[in-house]
């Protein structure tokens, strides 16, 4: 039954068709008007919209339309709108086209009313997803972009053993809440748990961002980990391995944050703190917990878009993203260092900006339902935030020492993508309203009580002494931080040793077998059958060689002939039992 | 050519900097007496208690990667090339 004519997914496959055909200012407005569309046609869908198709004894529903899926749908748009901005000046249309089919997987991943169109769109997601990776045409790049899709095919496969064995146990392809604990919920868990970058299967992340283009990082840093964060608040609110794991994740992605050098892995960890509190809002499952986490991911992929831009405009303008490197550029950079300021206050939710207003429904969902450490995790990682996104960040990229840089500001059209994502930052945080109103459940909440204001201050401004006080412990160091991928990057080099190792000593035992020794054993054994069979049987038979085998040593020696007759016998008995055995 | 900014460069400017911060960082500790307060927690009586709290946690999570990273995962940037 068709009650609508398009998913979001199809239009931006669409767009990704006729940007093949556009070029110049033509291909520019394209990527801007299918976002801008997009985000008008959802609008009005509602949830009587579907889209459905039969599959087998199956149906596929590519559009299932409630209000989790049109938040996350809004701002997917966004994201897409803004990013596209800040990519618009790009030449090759390669990007563009990735880019396009990736948000638009998104979005199927998104309004997937079943498991099959959901996978679908999973593997799609990491496959146009790499392409921003290579696009930088780096040596690095290249193989971090192998990495990062080798381990994204890898949990799409879990996810789809998962799923498979889903419809096996239960028959249903809906995707929807799933509360028992059985092999295949668990394998789709860590299908999704992978692509949100739950430790231990977070490595991928920092891995790979970091050597993205400096624009394609901007939309890698919205859609991965945000679309997993959707389908766990669908399939998996309120599973309480979730609170202690996303809990760990936000300090997890902070230890690592301290300790990197280049600025886009600091922000790469950084993610992988702040998806630690929506997970945690996640496993919670209340109301107010899974509206918290809703309405953090949509401020998070302004906020952390944004921190993207001007660590992208840093890289885009002096090539540079080391710490060690930069420093300095408040004097020609001021836009990007403004902007970047707002994203950084953002993230560490200052009152008045949009972190502010979205995390604080998690905290007081903890709060709630009396989870006391995990509240005072939680908090603790609050204050980490500022220190390693709100503070180190801008700090050393533009103050501390000043490296000699003279970059100026980026691009217009990067400009104004920043301006447009650093303006939706303190929109959310002075009018929150309209975005409480599109989350799913219908919550009352005030961020802005006097007291919640002052601690939060409290806590930030104290976290910023720490940073100075110990500025000297928080020195840069050229170096690379080891994760769980050296499980992998340095196991793969040991599982080439042993398995070269291993396979060479098969090919010598096998060389051994079949090149040297049967080969000598049969070409003996068909000059003279008799003797060699019988070469246990007498003196006189052991004592044959080879250099007397022009003579017939069958004709010379004496052989009891009832042996051969014997064996003949048993031969012949076998091969018949066998046959009556058989037929 | 115009002068560049370099405001922050000049010694005299980190001092006010300085300064204005002690004062914020007074000021956000005393404001804490003029909100009306409804406690959630049994330390939340305790004045200055988030203020001592991030700055605990903050410095223990620094000296926690100090450690990490120098002992343990901190590595030279050709590791994984070798």
């Amino acid at each position: 039954m068709i009650n609508s004519f398009l998913t979001p997914a199809f239009i931006f496959f669409i767009g990704a068709i006729l940007l093949l055909v556009v070029r110049g200012k033509a291909k520019q407005f394209l990527i801007l008007f299918i976002p801008a569309v997009t985000f008008f046609y959802l609008i009005k869908l509602t949830p009587e919209a579907s889209i459905t198709v039969p599959f087998m004894q199956y149906e596929l529903n590519f559009l299932h339309v409630d209000k989790l899926s049109k938040v996350f749908g809004y701002i997917f748009c966004i994201a897409a709108f803004g990013s596209f901005l800040f990519a618009l000046h790009l030449k090759g249309k390669l990007e563009h086209l990735s880019s396009l089919v990736y948000v638009g997987s998104a979005l199927g991943v998104v309004f997937a009313g079943d498991f099959l169109t959901l996978y679908i769109f999973w593997e799609f997601m990491a496959v146009a997803s790499v392409m921003l990776i290579w696009a930088r045409r780096k040596e690095e790049s290249l193989n971090a972009g192998y990495r990062y899709v080798l381990v994204h095919i890898v949990g799409g496969l879990i996810l789809l053993a998962g799923i498979l064995l889903y419809i096996n146990d239960t028959g249903n392809l809906t995707v929807g809440r799933i509360q028992t604990q059985t092999l295949a919920s668990w394998l789709i868990l860590i299908g999704f748990m992978l692509n949100a970058a739950v430790p231990p299967l977070q490595a991928w992340l920092a891995d790979a961002y970091p050597e993205s283009t400096a624009t394609g990082g901007v939309f890698l840093s919205a859609f991965t980990t945000k679309t997993a964060v959707y389908t766990l608040l669908r399939v998996f609110p309120g599973w309480e391995i979730l609170i202690w794991l996303g809990a760990l994740m936000t300090l997890y992605g902070i230890i690592y944050a301290i300790m990197e050098n280049d600025c886009r892995r600091i922000l790469a960890y950084s993610i992988i703190n702040q998806v630690g509190f929506m997970v945690c809002g996640i496993g919670i499952g209340t109301a107010m917990s899974i509206n918290g986490a809703a309405a953090h991911a949509f401020a998070h992929i302004i906020y952390k878009g944004l921190l993207w831009m001007s660590a992208g405009s840093v890289l885009y303008m002096t090539g540079k993203t080391k710490c060690t490197d930069l420093g300095g550029l408040y004097k020609t950079m001021p836009l990007t260092l403004i902007c970047c300021s707002i994203a950084a206050a953002s993230i560490s939710a200052f009152p008045l900006t949009s972190g502010f207003t979205t995390k604080a429904m998690i905290l007081q969902a903890a709060v709630d339902k009396h989870l006391i450490i995990i509240y005072l995790m939680l908090e603790a990682a609050s204050a980490g935030v500022f220190l390693h996104a709100g503070i180190k960040f801008p700090y050393f990229v533009f103050f501390a020492k000043d490296k000699g840089l003279r970059a100026a500001d980026p691009k217009m059209n990067m400009q104004w993508a920043m301006v447009f994502f650093a303006f939706l930052c303190i929109g959310i945080g002075i009018y929150p309203e309209p975005l409480y109103k599109i989350l799913p459940y219908p919550v009352e909440y005030h961020a802005y009580t006097g007291m919640h204001v002052v601690r939060m201050l409290q806590l930030l401004f104290f976290s910023g002494l720490a940073f100075f006080v110990f500025l000297k412990l928080l020195k840069r160091t050229e170096t690379i931080t080891l994760d769980s991928d050296w499980f992998y990057r340095k196991g793969s080099q040991l599982a080439v040793y042993v398995f070269t190792g291993i396979s060479a000593g098969i090919a010598s035992v096998l060389d051994y077998l079949f090149i040297r020794l049967l080969p000598s054993k049969l070409s003996a054994f068909s000059k003279k059958p008799i003797t060699i069979l019988m070469g246990s049987y007498g003196g006189e038979c052991s004592a044959i060689d080879d250099s007397e085998s022009g003579s017939s040593p069958e004709t010379t020696n004496f052989v009891p002939s009832g042996v051969p007759v014997l064996i003949a016998v048993v031969f012949l008995s076998v091969l018949a039992v066998t046959y009556v055995v058989l037929f | 050519m115009r002068k560049e900014f370099d405001w922050f460069d000049k010694p005299e400017n980190i001092k006010k900097l300085k300064i204005f911060s002690y004062v914020i960082l007074a000021l956000s500790v005393v404001a804490e007496f003029f909100v009306s307060s409804h406690p959630q927690h049994s330390w939340d009586k305790i004045p200055g208690i988030y203020a001592l709290f991030g700055f605990i946690t903050c410095v223990t999570m620094i000296v926690v990667s100090k450690l990490l990273g120098q002992y343990w995962l901190k590595r030279d940037e050709k590791y994984y090339d070798k």
